[in-house]
């Protein structure tokens, strides 16, 4: 069976990506618990009644990875409705019916549209079971309706292996050298952007993948010795066609992190300070580790060679950082808070300028 | 073995853990998974941690009234717990080095009320920020056992408290690995990261 996606695909994208979004998850979601997606779509700040919505759901990602070019993928409009008078939304998502959409990491990889007026808006993302999203959604800024009302089917095309992925800024110095492992002990978690390309337009970052190491592998990666580094991961990315069912013309193009080239990939590349100022630690003996704090979002993590896409890792489950402190240090941070929760942490000598004099 | 500041808990009212639903503040520990290793540690030596900040979800007070090491192991003890305000500037804690040092060695008070005060930075609005809105727990471990070259750890803390008429538990996920002495070798056996609350 071949997914038809709705005319609404053929529109021009719209400008505005700052939809952040927000997410709660009960504490004990079951298999069987729905997912659900809520919001409000607006038109110019002003509410879009009668907006039409879907929630479209994109197979896993060693599904995708195994597609020949020009496969077509089952992309499923799994639910459809209207906003109401106020713009708002709801929609649920059944998990038992979505079952084979779910990775094994427990993901569903979703993309919501919505088209009202002939323009339309739409942002991806990644999302466990029992779990609530909310998605606002602007089309004021979109483009007027082009192409009729083909339908589009979606179909593999070529990679893009091994694109680094700047992941993680280790800001220290030789007194504190680090070690970075992930995936050694839990799962690691990155969540990078996706592009997507409308007719003739120019590509865009239209919303994110959580990717999981254990769908590309199962081993761990450790490396030490790091000092004052950018590191990387890679990531194979693919492109995704969005064919027109009559017309056979290509009507969008996406591009999709699909699965994980490498860990921890060299070369490890030089950075220089931050010079940060806040909730400071100071130490000169002892190791220091830390995992699961606040994210760092990379801008322009990913450089594909025709668009820059954020990658945002770091500090979670699976990722830890510790630091062997061998001279007196100071670790700052960007957090008043202090270096735990940081989604930013600096390492200087103490001998070092005092924070802010530089 | 240095003099304790405030005696650990030993046996926790389970109620402690169910209490709650007031409407008094609640203590704010950091969201992540943290911890300190130290090498060749000998049996007695007190080590004394600060890197635990403590703060309120909303205005008032609280009182932590003791503190509980999770799954101690290879003889890791709790000599003692204190709270202390943080002092105006960038820098947070106040104990450069653990190794050999006590609490009231470092200028924690030696007995309570150990009160909390203050909303979390990152609770406030930037406008109204308090300069001193956050406290430091102490703790003061040790090796107990001198006889085992076990590592002596522990898989977090958890902070019992009462905010105006409950009593209430938080855990922190903080890891302390007291390594014992081995030889100048490196001890990948005392490489360890776990986190999980008391069984």
């Amino acid at each position: 069976m071949y997914s038809l996606l709705r005319a609404a695909l053929t529109l021009t994208v719209a400008a505005p990506l700052a939809l952040i979004p927000l997410s709660t998850t009960s504490a004990a979601a079951a298999e069987t618990d729905p997912i659900v997606v809520v919001g409000r779509v607006t038109d110019g700040g002003t509410a879009a009644s009668a907006a039409r919505v879907e929630v479209r759901v994109w197979p896993t990602a060693a599904e995708l990875a195994a597609l020949p070019e020009g496969g077509r993928a089952e992309v499923k409009v799994a639910a459809v409705t209207q906003a109401d008078a106020h713009g708002s939304y709801r929609l649920w998502l059944d998990p038992v019916r979505l079952r084979r959409y779910i990775s094994s990491a427990g993901l569903l990889d979703v993309e919501v549209v919505s088209a009202f007026e002939g323009r339309h808006d739409r942002l991806a993302f990644s999302t466990a079971v029992g779990t609530t999203k909310t998605i606002e959604l602007e089309v004021g800024a979109g483009a007027p309706l082009g192409g009729g009302v083909d339908l589009c089917v979606i179909e593999a095309g070529e990679w893009y292996y091994n694109q680094r992925e700047r992941f993680l800024l280790v800001h220290n110095w030789a007194g504190a050298k680090a070690t970075v492992e992930q995936a050694i002990r839990g799962d690691a978690t990155h969540t990078l952007g996706l592009g997507l390309k409308v007719g003739s337009g120019a590509w865009e970052s239209r919303g994110t993948r959580t990717m999981t190491w254990s769908e590309s592998a199962e081993a761990g990666v450790s490396v030490s010795g790091i000092v004052n580094k950018a590191l990387y991961n890679s990531v194979n990315y693919r492109e995704f066609l969005c064919r027109g069912w009559q017309s056979g013309k290509i009507l969008e193009r996406y591009v999709r992190p699909v699965s994980f080239y490498d860990l921890l990939q060299e070369p490890h590349v030089d950075i220089t300070h931050w010079n940060l100022r806040k909730g400071c630690t100071v130490r000169s003996t002892g190791k220091l580790w830390k995992k699961k704090g606040t994210n760092q979002t990379v801008k322009n993590g990913v450089d594909l060679p025709f668009l820059d896409l954020s990658a945002q890792s770091g500090y979670d489950a699976g990722t830890r950082v510790g630091f062997t402190i061998k001279q007196p240090t100071r670790v700052c941070s960007n957090s008043k808070e202090g270096w735990v929760t940081a989604s930013r942490i600096e390492l200087r000598s103490t001998q070092a300028p005092p924070p802010g004099v530089e | 073995m240095a003099a304790a500041v405030a005696m650990a808990a030993s046996l926790v009212a389970c109620d402690s853990l169910l209490a709650g639903g007031g409407d008094g503040p609640r203590l704010v520990v950091p969201d992540a998974e943290f911890g300190v290793r130290h090498d060749h540690v000998k049996a007695g030596v007190p080590y004394s941690f600060d890197d635990v900040v403590l703060c309120l979800d909303e205005a008032g007070e609280v009182s932590v009234e003791s503190v509980e090491l999770a799954n101690p192991t290879g003889g890791l003890a709790l000599l003692g717990f204190s709270v202390r305000r943080e002092y105006p500037g960038s820098r947070l804690n106040y104990i450069e080095n653990p190794e050999g040092t006590t609490l009231e060695r470092e200028g924690f008070p030696n007995h309570g009320p150990f009160v909390v005060g203050g909303i979390c930075p990152s609770l406030q609005e930037p406008e109204t920020q308090a300069e001193d809105s956050m406290s430091l727990l102490g703790v003061e471990l040790a090796r107990s056992d001198a006889s085992t070259d076990e590592p002596a750890y522990g898989t977090g803390f958890l902070i019992h408290y009462r905010s105006e008429d409950d009593r209430r538990s938080v855990f922190v996920g903080f890891s302390v690995v007291l390594c014992p002495e081995g030889g100048g070798r490196r001890r990948p056996d005392c490489d360890i990261t776990e986190i999980r609350p008391p069984d």
